[in-house]
């Protein structure tokens, strides 16, 4: 059994911190640190678990029963479902706002009911993996400023619920990226590495990229890399997860991305994220 | 899809208005849901739409099946 961060808030030898306890070979526990604190410089960066020390809000959720709306935080470090709970106890909640937790301010809204995507149900809140999850329908979205897509490295955990071609990033109406379209994933519009098997539906992954409009890009998904291209030509991006001639719900966690190269850094974000979420 | 079309965005914005109106959005003057339905374009069609959902045609009556032509993909 592995304790979780809540279990032990810290271990020390002496007045040493220790990161990770062992039974034997056998990891039994390991201290939280965010991951932003570790890998900083995000441009935009959304999740239901706490990303960078200091922040306090996760999301900002409608409830459908009066439309009045809460945010709700996190406790040890993951979203406060309690409290999110009780604030939709008996109805479904919405997210109406999913925060940036980059420090750039850059949060993630929709400010249409119907297009809102939903994270309670009857008073529970959606799991994937024992973690919370949000479920994006088809039509629905967020929206925020724009990002530019001409240097980039983004990591996001996804699932979809059929199979089809499913938009995840996009800007604009004819733009659209991201698009797990038969054996190709694009990483901008008409710039595509084909792929050698498709994405399941009803899998999670974990799915990351990191991306130059002047050198090429290279796509990963569960760690493994799945091809490389040459240059392309970016576009900003604004939406997420993009909705246009999207046909499955997609259920989603995480999504960061940085205006940077994270080459050097890239393994150890997507351990960081895959030891959370144990995706693989 | 089942939706309501537009010839216009004026009109598209009047509709959106009176289904925001008919559920009282935004509930609160700095709420960030400010909108029951929005419309969109269909580029390749011409016409501004909204697609329905329940109870919408309490306001903007009965919906119409209605074709959306997407653009072709790469």
């Amino acid at each position: 059994m592995k304790l979780g961060s809540s279990d032990i808030s810290a271990v020390k030898i002496g007045s040493t911190d220790v990161s990770k306890v062992y039974i034997g070979s056998t990891e039994v526990w390991s201290s939280y640190t965010p991951l932003l604190d570790t890998y900083t410089g995000a441009a935009a960066a959304y999740s239901l678990r706490k990303l960078k020390s200091g922040v306090t809000n996760a999301i900002e959720v409608r409830r459908a029963s009066d439309n009045t709306t809460q945010d709700i935080g996190f406790v040890n470090n993951e979203l406060d479902v309690t409290s999110l709970e009780s604030f939709c106890s008996g109805t479904n909640g919405f997210v109406t706002t999913w925060y940036d937790q980059s420090g750039n301010g850059n949060d993630a809204t929709q400010t249409t009911a119907s297009d809102q995507p939903q994270i309670v149900s009857g008073g529970s809140v959606y799991q994937l993996n024992s973690k919370p999850t949000i479920i994006a329908e088809r039509d629905q979205n967020w929206s925020f400023s724009a990002i530019s897509t001409n240097l980039y490295s983004l990591f996001i955990t996804y699932y979809k619920t059929a199979t089809g071609n499913q938009q995840i990033i996009g800007s604009g109406n004819t733009n659209y990226m991201w698009l797990d379209y038969q054996s190709k994933q694009y990483i901008a519009e008409a710039a595509f590495i084909t792929i050698s098997s498709n994405f399941n539906i009803n899998t999670q992954y974990t799915y990351n990229a990191i991306a130059s409009s002047t050198s090429g890009a290279e796509i990963w998904r569960n760690n493994i890399s799945l091809g490389t291209r040459s240059a392309y030509s970016g576009n900003d991006i604004t939406e997420f997860p993009y909705k246009t001639l999207r046909t499955a719900n997609l259920h989603l966690q995480e999504m960061i991305i940085y205006t940077s190269d994270q080459s050097s850094n890239r393994s150890g974000i997507e351990t960081n994220i895959n030891d959370f979420y144990s995706i693989y | 899809m089942q939706g309501y079309t537009f010839q216009n965005e004026q009109q598209a914005i009047k509709a959106r208005q009176q289904a925001a109106d008919y559920k009282g959005y935004p509930i609160r003057p700095n709420d960030t849901t400010i909108y029951w339905v929005n419309y969109s374009y269909s580029e390749l069609d011409g016409f501004y739409y909204i697609r329905y959902v329940d109870g919408l045609e309490a306001v903007l009556g009965t919906p119409t099946d209605i074709t959306i032509t997407p653009h072709e993909e790469i």
